[in-house]
């Protein structure tokens, strides 16, 4: 399955919610779709499934040989930002209504319950009534209904939510396994520190637009200013020999052994080592990273404002 | 993997109708109105075993009144002062007659004495023709029963008039009988179809559901689930109330009713109950589709207008070949309670009634497109209402 998203536009009454948005979903990874509330990635996403239609731009969706202007039905599960069950129904009776929805015969749907239920730990709770169950439970019968028919292609916006940290590494382990099994999976949440270990690919937006796509490298390309390096020597150096290397905020620690700073992304790094490296016994030189959650929370602040000024 | 349309809408339906049915709640139903018939029945006497007998002392010469009730004691004029004395005590009044005129002591206005009253004037009134000069045989000729017959035009002169009185009373069960059950029916639509989409719509069911069904296959099958449970409730109401007419007739004339209701009447009446359930519940599917939280909207109110066609057919009932009649039963948002009362009453010309199915049938399909096209507009707004320009927008485009 591939998805092509080309330059979408979305009006609600004031409000563009998604603003020439393009970009690409290959088979079989797992892409994280980010961004503060209002980013427009709900409506994104509702357009995706075909729940609205976009105003302008176009979604096309090939799948086995076939192109469609949104994701086909039967090809995908949808967990929804706004989700919710029959609340007076049980478990079962509630799965099993999706389960034949989706066109799966009595058998199969068994299979699937028997097997999900148990894998989330709810075999039990099988007969009560859904309101019956915490919200982190709740959550978890969603997530079942949303795979039962073990779609190609799951769009989950916000699957953490509501759970608990051990409940939210179970999830994080189902989706991994189902990235093993060959399914594209798009979500959007706010555990950035879940989403880094999870996605293949980001896609950040911020009112209505991408402001950064790729992989997590293309991402600090596109959005971290500057990088931190840390280089360690056997022996001291004086930190008046660095001052001709191009660093910046340079510190050093341990007795001058070891050394931090930050470096302009147009720096080649290998050329940087190379000079480092002339200064001494150079036992370690690597790169750290800005975590994801600090590039998310400066690239949004940048772009309020950006768009501020543009005002 | 594939589901049709068919398949689609029938599973709905079965959940919608299983979503309402809980068996516990449907066997108290019953139980409560067998409970209220029974009450009904046994109404006269329960009221007579806590009703107390009234005593009253009578100063009058001749045959003593008879009411139920009430007891009547003649007492000598001596004991006139001593019996209004024991008024409240021994006795509950004191009836004194003079002549032709009456007064009843009594000590203070209460219920008994409305049923007594009329019961007195009675007594008099015999009491002031027995005092005529009448021999037996005037007396006889004043009591004789005047009947009045009965000679209908439109029918055979050979026909029993009885007979015919008999079946206009029975004609008169059947229509009343066919508007309230329809009555019950939509009512019961109008509760489970409004439960039944702002529950959904309130517990985010919606979205979810929406990438499973299309918005018509989902509301098609929500007004057949829903059309089946007020089917239900009336076959369970008219099942208890013909049981107990039928109870009420043995124990009071003996052997099984009978009611005057052909084949076609029945099937004609079907057909109209189930595709008027099937119209109005599509309607109250558009509108319910419009309201987000029926706790506060003010659009819940216009969701009793289906009921106006069920009011409006009550109108005609005995009058079914006014032109009144003729209008509702062809109308298609009233034909559906109007035809069947004319087919029970009177005979309808074959084309009155299959325009009358004809604008019925179009109505309905009519209808269903608009409940989902509602239903998909009030969705797109994501917790907004749609205002009544919009809806109208969408009515108009359908």
């Amino acid at each position: 399955m591939q998805i092509t998203l080309s330059h979408l536009i979305k009006e609600y009454a004031t409000l563009r919610a998604v603003n020439d948005v393009s970009f690409q979903v290959s088979e079989g990874g797992i892409i994280a779709l980010l961004g503060p509330n209002g980013a427009g990635k709900s409506s994104l996403v509702r357009m995706l499934v075909g729940l609205t239609e976009p105003d302008s731009g176009s979604i096309e969706v090939t799948y086995q040989g076939r192109t469609y202007p949104h994701l086909p039905e039967g090809t995908f599960g949808y967990l929804p930002e706004d989700r919710g069950l029959y609340q007076d129904r049980t478990l079962k009776q509630n799965l099993i209504y999706i389960g034949q929805l989706r066109g799966l015969d009595k058998k199969e749907i068994q299979q699937q319950l028997d097997h999900w239920l148990q894998r989330f730990e709810l075999t039990e709770r099988a007969n009560e009534q859904l309101k019956q169950l915490s919200k982190g439970n709740q959550q978890k019968i969603q997530l079942i209904a949303t795979l039962l028919h073990k779609p190609p292609m799951v769009i989950l916006d916000e699957p953490f939510s509501g759970l608990d940290p051990v409940n939210q590494e179970h999830v994080l382990t189902v989706l991994k396994e189902l990235k093993a099994a060959g399914v594209t999976i798009l979500l959007s949440a706010h555990q950035m520190d879940l989403v880094e270990r999870l996605a293949d690919e980001f896609v950040l937006m911020n009112r209505g637009q991408v402001i950064a796509h790729g992989p997590i490298d293309a991402i600090h390309q596109q959005l971290a200013d500057k990088q931190t390096i840390q280089f360690s020597f056997a022996s001291p150096v004086e930190p008046a020999a660095l001052s001709a290397l191009p660093l910046a905020g340079l510190s050093a620690q341990a007795d001058n052994t070891q050394f931090t700073a930050e470096v302009g992304l147009e720096q080649p790094l290998h050329e940087l080592l190379a000079q480092v490296s002339q200064l001494g016994a150079l036992q370690e030189f690597r790169r750290q990273r800005k975590p994801l959650h600090d590039l998310y929370l400066s690239a949004v602040r940048s772009s309020a404002a950006t768009q501020e000024i543009r005002k | 993997m594939k589901t049709t349309y068919l398949s689609r809408i029938t599973r709905v339906a079965k959940f919608e109708f299983l979503r309402f049915f809980k068996w516990k709640q449907e066997l108290l139903t019953v139980g409560l109105m067998c409970f209220g018939f029974l009450i009904a029945i046994l109404w006269p006497m329960i009221i007579a075993f806590f009703e107390s007998e009234q005593r009253i002392a009578v100063f009058a010469e001749g045959q003593l009144p008879d009411v139920a009730q009430v007891e009547f004691v003649r007492l000598p004029p001596v004991d006139r002062q001593r019996a209004i004395d024991a008024i409240g005590d021994e006795y509950d009044g004191v009836l004194e007659v003079d002549g032709f005129s009456m007064t009843l002591h009594v000590e203070k206005s209460a219920g008994w004495q409305d049923s007594v009253r009329p019961r007195l004037r009675d007594w008099m009134q015999t009491r002031k023709f027995n005092a005529l000069d009448l021999d037996q045989e005037q007396r006889d000729f004043y009591h004789e029963d005047i009947p009045i017959q009965m000679l209908y035009t439109s029918r055979a002169d050979d026909e029993d008039a009885e007979a015919a009185e008999t079946e206009r009373r029975g004609r008169g069960l059947i229509t009343g009988g066919i508007l309230m059950l329809l009555f019950i029916g939509v009512i019961n639509g109008f509760a489970l179809m409004m439960s039944s989409i702002t529950q959904e719509k309130m517990t985010r069911v919606t979205e979810q559901l929406l990438t499973l069904l299309n918005p018509q296959e989902w509301m098609d099958g929500k007004i057949l689930g829903i059309t089946l449970h007020s089917l239900k409730s009336m076959v369970l109401t008219g099942g208890l109330l013909l049981l107990l007419l039928n109870g009420m007739h043995m124990a009071m004339v003996g052997g099984f009713m009978s009611l005057p209701l052909t084949f076609w009447v029945f099937l004609n009446a079907l057909f109209f109950l189930i595709v008027g359930l099937l119209l109005v519940n599509s309607f109250l599917a558009g509108f319910a589709a419009t309201i987000d939280d029926p706790n506060h909207s003010s659009r819940s109110t216009v969701m009793f207008i289906p009921m106006l066609p069920v009011f409006l057919s009550f109108s005609i009932v005995g009058s079914a070949d006014s032109a009144m009649a003729t209008f509702l039963s062809i109308f298609p948002l009233t034909s559906f309670a109007a035809m069947p009362i004319r087919v029970a009453e009177v005979g309808v010309p074959w084309w009155q009634w299959v325009l009358s199915v004809s604008l019925m049938l179009a109505t309905l399909y009519w209808a269903r497109r608009l409940a989902a096209k509602l239903f998909r507009h009030g969705i797109t707004m994501y917790g907004k209402e749609p205002s009544w320009k919009e809806i109208w927008r969408v009515i108009i485009n359908t």
